[in-house]
């Protein structure tokens, strides 16, 4: 059983040496890949140092969706068994995977998301993002008739299915709340499970404030423009 | 002044106007400055253009039957849906090279991450 854990990272350089040294202690066997989304810091440095980690580095800034389709070809074309992706930044900690990746090797999850919400909500996000979260979590319900409480959550576990068909036609950015849609509405096991997430450590979120709106009309949009296609099917 | 020596008027111009973009169109081709996948939009287009302005009956039929009183406005709509056809046309192609220039990308890092790690083995 092969694991790979991807981390896309952006300019990640205070926090990617101690995340790898973590990941190593927590999720025992697993290779880490780490890509480097065409960092202007000293990420590249920092990985080459890094010795035993996998990186891929993009030629231009690719954004989240290409730095993790990225990961996903490197999943398929290396034949891994199982993904877990984690942010580059420290917010997810790795003695969190196991949750997730239980959920996949044991659980017969097709794919399994760290939830910041379940159970403890309220917590962690500033008000605007929570707004843009609930909408998001109510529009999932309504069209997936499943409760997702952290559709942007970017903590997850893949087997090789999902990954597979991801990996087919992945959107560039803001992939995550569409890619619990793609994956349900085909028929994939998505699972969400409670983990705790801590807050950012270095650098500044893809997603600030000014940018919740656009990132809002963009995932909607695009979920709108998918529900139309998937209804003529 | 008189609405019918101004039509034909706007009608000349538009006729030396078709023929001149067409006869740069076919330059840019045969200088290979454009392929012809990409330019066939743009001749359907002139040539549309040019025959309204040849034969204005045309012309004031579609504009009366759109109920524009000014048949050289009726040419403008004719222009304008095609504007907006080639922009249409020209996100289709942008969004389908950007589409490639990420795959392609990901298959250089993915080549690169390959012969860094056979550079490692092999020393």
């Amino acid at each position: 059983m092969k694991i790979l854990v991807v981390i896309p990272a952006f300019n990640e350089e205070g926090s990617i040496g101690r995340l790898v040294g973590e990941i190593y202690e927590h999720i025992k066997g697993s290779d880490i890949l780490v890509v480097n989304d065409c960092s202007t810091d000293g990420t590249g440095n920092v990985l080459k140092s890094l010795g035993s980690v996998k990186y891929l580095t993009l030629p231009f800034n690719m954004g989240i969706g290409g730095a993790v389709l990225a990961g996903f070809n490197y999943f398929l074309e290396n034949d891994y068994d199982f993904l877990v992706r984690m942010d580059g930044d420290g917010q997810h900690p790795p003695d969190q995977a196991g949750i997730l990746i239980d959920a996949v090797v044991n659980g017969g999850a097709d794919a399994a998301i760290g939830s910041r919400y379940l159970g403890h909500e309220k917590e962690y996000s500033s008000h605007m993002r929570r707004m843009g979260i609930n909408l998001l979590n109510s529009l999932s319900s309504i069209i997936l008739r499943k409760k997702f409480t952290d559709n942007t959550s970017g903590f997850r576990s893949y087997n090789r299915n999902a990954v597979r068909y991801l990996a087919a036609d992945y959107p560039f950015d803001y992939p995550e709340p569409e890619e619990i849609y793609i994956l349900t509405r085909k028929g994939y096991d998505v699972r969400e499970y409670p983990v705790r997430m801590k807050a950012r450590e270095t650098g500044t979120s893809s997603i600030n404030t000014l940018h919740t709106y656009y990132f809002l009309v963009r995932v909607l949009l695009t979920i709108f423009v998918k529900y139309m296609i998937g209804g003529k099917k | 002044m008189n609405p019918q020596y101004l039509l034909s008027r706007i009608q000349l111009f538009s006729i030396l106007g078709s023929v001149v973009l067409i006869a740069l169109l076919v330059y840019f081709i045969r200088r290979r400055k454009l392929l012809e996948e990409y330019s066939i939009l743009w001749l359907i287009i002139f040539s549309i253009f040019l025959v309204v302005s040849i034969f204005g009956a045309f012309l004031e039929s579609f504009s009366r039957f759109l109920g524009v009183l000014y048949p050289p406005a009726a040419l403008f709509v004719i222009m304008i849906i095609g504007i907006f056809l080639l922009m249409l046309h020209f996100s289709i192609i942008i969004s389908d090279l950007k589409r490639k220039i990420n795959r392609l990308s990901i298959t250089n890092a993915l080549l690169e991450e390959r012969i860094k790690s056979l550079e490692k083995r092999g020393s």
